[in-house]
């Protein structure tokens, strides 16, 4: 569709014209002006809804709303255009099967063996290893090898070696949808373990021997304590009224030595609503502070944020402190359970919050233990109501943790982004289908690619500059506070706000600091290159003269003095050449060159424009370099800089 | 009931300064150590001196660790009179409000300074004489009018040995010398000229000795009305447009005066609309901004979330946190405080035209705003000498009632309004949303905030030049000889040591690039290197902002031929302000150029140095923006420390200028209140807090709601 319109939502005088392409897997719109051709990717995976508005004397408007909280308006001049467009995206944006979706028809033109290889990029069962486990207490069960006990579980799991195949089968006709406690966590240190499971059927009365011994034998596995802690993530209130289902919570009298705790963290509906209300906050035009404050506090999202950081710090604290294992769990155990789970392991250990173990640690609390990505992300068409932002709120909670604790983690804020982009786009398989079963019977790993094995090759660009492994505070247990949530919780505008360029601080003190590591290895790079035409010269200058090398040495030392010694017996091209290159290259050639580069950088890196990297990530890799901000917005001097430097270099 | 350790008997001497003197003590004071409902603390001895209220701990002796940010004047346990805010007495679990006489005394002493500390004293184990002298003296000393002469400036000032001004980089604007420099500074100097008229201030006590007016203003009428009605300047933009500001004439009940008023004004915007000065734009800022009443009333309650009695109070604040910031108004003021200083720069760098900024007094909010356009517009005065010299040329010599403000002598509540503070909090917006344009840090912000309330400076104990010349020749017959010399608080080495200064300085600054002059060149390029920090286009910038200049120019010789009219405020289409702070978010910063802060909502924040560093509730062990400025400082030593392998190298020993770098040994566990968290302490707190927000929901509602959502259909895939 031509002559399309394209508003900004800050600034409505500037509406860029262009056209409009629907293709079988993206939304692409390029604006008209010549030089630049700037482009809008969007999946269509990404698009959560689409509204088409009342029509104005300049077009029929469109507005299409993303779930990377993306907004898009759209005026398309024709009636009938417009109304194409809306159904034929209707019907792109909900697909009904899993092979509609993008990452079967992504190819990132690797062979076999590199998807193989990305696909081994995180191991579970080398995780497990890590942990120490198998050991004395836990051992892998192969109960469940066919999905047999527990669709929703991952073949392999981790249980005490105490708990028999009887056991556990008898507790997991005990649990919600058969989900019995299993390993999650283990702390080698002391023992100590997060297991996690769904409610018991405990109704008002109903108990369950072998869910009584389950619990019994995590306890024993941890001989340094003498109880557990059975933590239900739901508020009281939704755990009693889940007793009238047959449902709810243990009974600390049926159990022997528990310690119950309710933390209540709502369910996904009250999420859903919540983030809904938070988002129409972001949508004002330009919020005052009373709506921004009054907003942000009624859609009570960095409360729910709260709750869901208070009950992994409990855990961390309960597991770290106290030596004391913990059974979690809420409804089903797969949502509110894999958050907390998740956060307090990240407390926890060190090794997730690098790079590699937070990969791991979403493939082992969040798609090992089948939560229903599916469903939950709204990837195939299906009720509305199951859709949440479950793990949004998980990684929102690591970036809570992130502002906290700037040097404690591996990655940066781009690396949370893009893993929940990816979340949504369908672009990979990691996050298909609602259990590992069903991912088995797609065959998933055979015909789609990895996430993890993309963003590990990326890696440099998700390096937090301020982490070192070698730090004490990269080490060992976090110690967040439990403080009042609006003194250190943020609302965080690099997520929810993403798209709005304007609303962004435009050069934080990281990127500073990532421009001048890039710079630094610049400056390392051209070191070394200096350093080999150095030991170039001197060769050539030794065959020449042996007299040289002792000159030389001295010449190196001191640029001046190269003068008065070079009155021996030397051929006067070879000080000069000498006496020109040490002095120049530091003082001047090299501060020009490095300050030039890093101009590029930072235009580079303080540009972190996600529209423009989702093109890079869509796979269509050719168009990628003619994406929006990919060159448009390079001031034009750049190009004499450029040359400056390759003169520099070419000398 | 507290536990009793015995204290020790043991004489502890408070550290008095020159001219203190000591008024009044008491011995066995308990000090708790927070009010958390535990009653852990010290015991020591409570005193009161002319300067200040002190704590002195029994066994504070073996102060081994000394803390790497000291102040040098006010310690720890100090509070000077002119820092308390307000004092309690708790009689039988009921707080009072402590004022002028008293009849009965309280069992604890709740004292709220200006800087957010609370202290309580618990006087239970005090010999009643003492409590009665401790706690009138302190109540008299803090609380109650005073004369000008008795502040300890005085004392100090006399007492003290004659301290070498060592005349730093700060421009004073005391002389006529200074003004000058500063008009060709910034290329002022062709339409404005330093005037003398008021030497003597013969034309007003409430002017400066020198000020600047537009060349064509005449002696006469500056003369006529006492400064009233006459445009001076504050600054010129690089453009050539200038900010001016002017004290309005009082609301006249005579018709006839108040038209020889507007004859006589009228007159003034003739003169100076005409060619060779641009149009003006007068903008009233007592109709257009909130009233200094409404500022005072949202800074009062603002502050009162912070000033926390018990941790209890302060968790149950946490609910309706952001509806109770709301209300206080404050953050709203100070966004529409920087959106005024947006729409002035818009004028002065985009429409060409003179700003005129009216007030009353042209004391108050007009500073606010002049001193702001200067900050977001002049890159000097984002240095820390600029801006010192900024606040000496706007508030200190541009007649800021310090005094009154302040309320430091207590004469009148009403005339009390934290204009200056307004500033600084504004300014801070700027420091955290374009660190790296500034040479100063928020803690040069805070440390600045303090110094308001010390005593030792003259630099906002007075409300105007002509109030501190007439006081400091000493009149009084009684001292010895001489004008008083007083201290200038931009003298930061008399609180400070150097390696506590050092966390005034921002090191990501990198300096503006000085242009190009051949002798220069080495220098720059020596500097750029030592910094080794990414520098921003400035070459691009500066010469785009070269060309829009030459348009504007062009644009304004066709069109602005006419005599320029003179434009209301009111009338200006309010698209061309969001388009121009569009237009200038959407370009990439240039740090040494024009810097616009963003005002939406969101980027207004609460400036949690000032406001929450006393409360441990807020601490965080190992993180916090500490934790970044640690990282950074290991690395600034790293690159001076590969500086000077490199200068050995190559033999090039020309010492750069180092900067001593504060080392932040064992910077992994710092508190995030560093540098002012007390001591580390363990604060209890509650298990599991969320129940308290539960507590406030409707619970009808909770019970029907039900918690999973059954799928009919069963979703037993």
């Amino acid at each position: 569709v031509e002559n399309v319109r394209l508003l900004d939502r800050l600034s409505s005088r500037k509406a860029a014209l262009g056209t409009l392409y629907l293709t079988a897997t993206h939304v692409i719109f390029v604006e008209n002006v010549s030089e630049t051709r700037k482009e809008t990717w969007v999946l269509h995976s990404q698009i959560s809804s689409i509204e088409k508005q009342a029509t104005t004397a300049t077009g029929c408007p469109l507005l299409i709303r993303c779930k990377n909280f993306q907004v898009i308006q759209l005026v398309i001049p024709q009636e009938r255009d417009c109304h194409d467009v809306y159904i034929s995206l209707i019907r792109l944006t909900r697909p009904v099967k899993y092979e509609e979706l993008y990452c079967f028809s992504f190819n990132p033109k690797l062979d076999k063996e590199e998807r193989e290889q990305g696909w081994k990029l995180v191991d579970l069962s080398e995780e497990y290893n890590r942990m120490g486990i198998p050991n004395n207490y836990w051992q892998i069960s192969d109960v469940n090898r066919d999905y047999g006990v527990c669709d929703s579980y991952p073949t392999e799991v981790y249980v005490p070696k105490s708990a028999t195949a009887h056991i556990i089968v008898g507790s997991s006709k005990f649990r919600s949808r058969r989900r019995f406690p299993a390993l999650s966590y283990y702390c080698k240190y002391n023992n100590a373990s997060i297991c996690r499971s769904s409610q018991p059927l405990s109704g008002f009365s109903a108990r369950c021997l072998e869910d009584e011994q389950m619990l019994q034998a995590i306890r024993k596995a941890n001989p340094g304590s003498d109880f557990l802690y059975v933590v239900d993530t739901r508020p009281k209130l939704n755990a009693m009224a889940n007793r009238a289902a047959g449902k709810g919570y243990e009974n600390e009298d049926n159990y022997s030595n528990i310690k119950f705790q309710f933390i209540g963290i709502e369910n996904i509906h009250v999420m859903r609503n919540s983030l809904q209300k938070m988002l129409e906050v972001c949508e004002l035009k330009s919020p005052s502070m009373s709506d921004f404050l009054w907003g942000l506090e009624n859609s009570g999202w960095l409360k729910h944020i709260k709750a869901i950081m208070d009950a992994g710090i409990f855990i961390a604290k309960a597991v770290a402190e106290e030596g004391v294992s913990v059974l979690v769990h809420c409804s089903d155990g797969w949502d509110r359970t894999a958050q907390v789970c998740s956060v307090a392991s990240l407390l926890l250990d060190p090794y997730y919050r690098t790079m590699k173990g937070f990969m791991v640690l979403i493939d082992k609390d969040w798609v090992s233990f089948g939560h229903k990505f599916n469903h939950r992300y709204g990837n195939l068409d299906g009720d509305p109501k199951e859709i949440s932002p479950v793990i949004d709120q998980f990684i929102e909670c690591v970036w809570q943790l992130m502002e906290q604790f700037p040097c404690a983690f591996e990655f940066n804020e781009r690396f949370l982004i893009h893993i929940q982009h990816h979340i949504y786009s369908c672009q990979f398989g990691n996050f298909l289908c609602n259990s590992q079963k069903e991912r088995r019977e797609l065959k998933i790993q055979e015909r789609t690619y990895s996430l993890w094995a993309h963003l590990w090759k990326n890696r440099a660009d998700y390096l937090n500059p301020l982490y070192r492994s070698d730090h004490s505070q990269t080490q060992g247990t976090l110690h967040p506070q439990m403080a009042p949530c609006n003194f250190l919780y943020k609302f965080w505008s690099g997520m929810y706000n993403r798209f709005e360029k304007g609303l962004h601080p435009r050069q934080s003190v990281t990127d500073y600091l990532m421009a001048v590591k890039e710079e630094t290895q610049q400056l390392e790079e051209e070191l070394e290159v200096l350093g080999e035409r150095l030991a170039n010269l001197q060769k050539s200058q030794l065959n020449g003269n042996k007299v040289k090398s002792k000159q030389q040495d001295r010449s190196k030392q001191s640029g001046l003095s190269t003068s008065s010694n070079s009155s021996a017996n030397t051929p006067q091209e070879y000080s000069n050449d000498l006496k020109s290159f040490p002095s120049r290259s530091p003082s001047q050639g090299d501060e020009d060159d490095s300050a030039l580069i890093l101009t590029q950088d930072n235009l580079k890196s303080s540009d972190p424009d996600l529209s423009a990297n989702s093109d890079q990530e869509s796979g269509v890799e050719d168009l990628s370099c003619r994406s929006p901000s990919g060159g448009g917005c390079l001031p034009s001097e750049d190009s004499g800089k450029d040359s400056d430097e390759a003169v520099y270099l070419a000398v | 009931e507290i536990h009793i350790k015995e204290p020790i008997e043991k004489e502890v001497n408070p550290r008095l300064l020159p001219g203190e003197l000591l008024l009044c003590e008491a011995s066995t004071v308990y000090k708790y150590i927070q009010e958390d409902g535990s009653s852990r603390g010290t015991y020591g001895k409570l005193v009161c001196t002319n300067f200040k209220i002190a704590f002195l701990d029994d066994d504070s002796a073996s102060d081994d660790n000394e803390p790497q940010f000291k102040n040098k004047i006010v310690g720890e346990n100090d509070i000077t009179l002119q820092c308390v805010d307000q004092i309690y007495g708790v009689y039988d679990e009921k707080k009072k409000l402590l004022t002028g006489q008293l009849r009965k005394y309280p069992e604890t002493l709740i004292i709220y300074c200006k800087d957010l500390r609370v202290f309580h004293f618990c006087l239970r184990y005090t010999k009643e004489e003492e409590v009665k002298r401790i706690v009138s003296g302190i109540v008299h000393h803090s609380q109650t009018p005073k004369l000008l002469k008795r502040l300890f400036l005085f004392s100090y000032a006399s007492a003290a040995p004659n301290n070498t001004d060592g005349r730093n980089q700060t421009v004073m604007f005391d002389t006529l010398e200074d003004w000058r420099d500063e008009l060709e500074r910034t290329k002022g100097n062709v339409k404005y000229k330093a005037v003398t008229t008021n030497e003597g201030y013969r034309v007003s006590e409430k002017l400066p000795l020198y000020f600047v007016v537009p060349m064509c203003v005449s002696e006469e009428s500056i003369l006529k009305y006492e400064g009233r009605g006459i445009p001076i300047w504050c600054w010129s933009c690089h453009n050539g447009a200038a900010l001016l500001k002017m004290s309005a004439f009082p609301k006249e009940q005579d018709d006839s005066t108040s038209q020889t008023h507007k004859a006589f004004l009228d007159g003034i915007y003739k003169t100076i609309s005409k060619p060779p000065y641009e149009l003006l734009k007068t903008d009233d800022l007592s109709s257009s901004l909130p009233s200094l009443q409404d500022i005072q009333t949202a800074y009062t309650r603002f502050k009162q979330l912070f000033l926390i009695d018990n941790s209890t109070d302060f968790w149950a604040t946490d609910v309706k946190w952001f509806s109770l910031l709301e209300s206080t108004n404050w953050l709203e003021i100070i966004r529409r405080v920087l959106k005024k200083a947006i729409e002035v720069a818009e004028c002065l760098e985009r429409q060409h035209t003179n700003v005129l900024l009216i007030e009353e007094s042209a004391t108050d909010l007009c500073c606010v705003i002049s001193s702001l356009v200067q900050v977001m517009m002049d890159s000097h005065s984002r240095t820390k000498s600029g801006f010192q010299s900024l606040i000496q040329k706007e508030w200190v010599i541009g007649g800021h009632g310090f005094l009154d403000r302040c309320n430091h002598l207590h004469k009148s509540d009403k005339e009390e309004a934290p204009v200056f503070l307004l500033l600084l909090n504004c300014v801070w917006q700027l420091v955290q949303q374009y660190p790296p344009a500034f040479e100063f840090t928020e803690t040069y912000l805070t440390v600045l905030s303090d110094s308001l309330y010390v005593p030792i400076f003259s630099t906002f104990f007075f409300n105007s030049q002509h109030q501190k010349d007439t006081n400091m020749s000493g009149e009084s017959l009684k001292t010895q000889s001489g004008p008083f010399r007083f201290l200038t608080v931009w003298d930061w080495s008399v609180q400070f040591d150097p390696k506590a200064q050092a966390f005034l300085n921002n090191p990501l600054y990198a300096e503006k690039p000085k242009p190009d002059k051949s002798q220069r060149k080495t220098a720059r390029f020596k500097h750029q290197r030592q910094l080794s920090l990414p520098l921003t286009p400035t070459k691009s910038s500066t010469k785009r902002g070269f060309f829009r200049e030459e348009t504007d120019h062009l644009i304004k010789n066709i069109l602005g031929k006419r005599i320029g009219k003179f434009i209301n405020s009111s009338d200006e289409p309010p698209n061309s302000f969001r388009e121009f702070y569009d237009s200038w978010h959407s370009k990439p910063v240039d740090y040494h150029g024009l810097l616009l802060p963003r005002i939406d909502g969101p980027e207004i924040k609460v400036w949690a140095q000032r406001y929450l560093r006393w409360i441990p509730e807020a601490q965080l062990h190992g993180g916090g923006t500490i934790a970044t400025a640690a990282k950074i400082l290991d690395l600034m030593e790293e690159v001076q420390s590969l500086q000077v392998k490199m200068d050995e190298e190559h033999s090039q020993a020309i010492s750069v200028g180092v900067h001593s770098v504060p080392l932040l040994r064992n910077s992994a566990r710092l508190s995030s209140l560093f540098p002012f968290a007390l001591l580390q302490r363990q604060s209890i707190k509650p298990a599991l807090p969320t129940s308290t927000w539960k507590d406030l929901e409707d619970e009808d509602d909770l019970v029907k709601r039900d918690d999973e959502f059954v799928d009919p259909t069963g979703d037993i895939s």
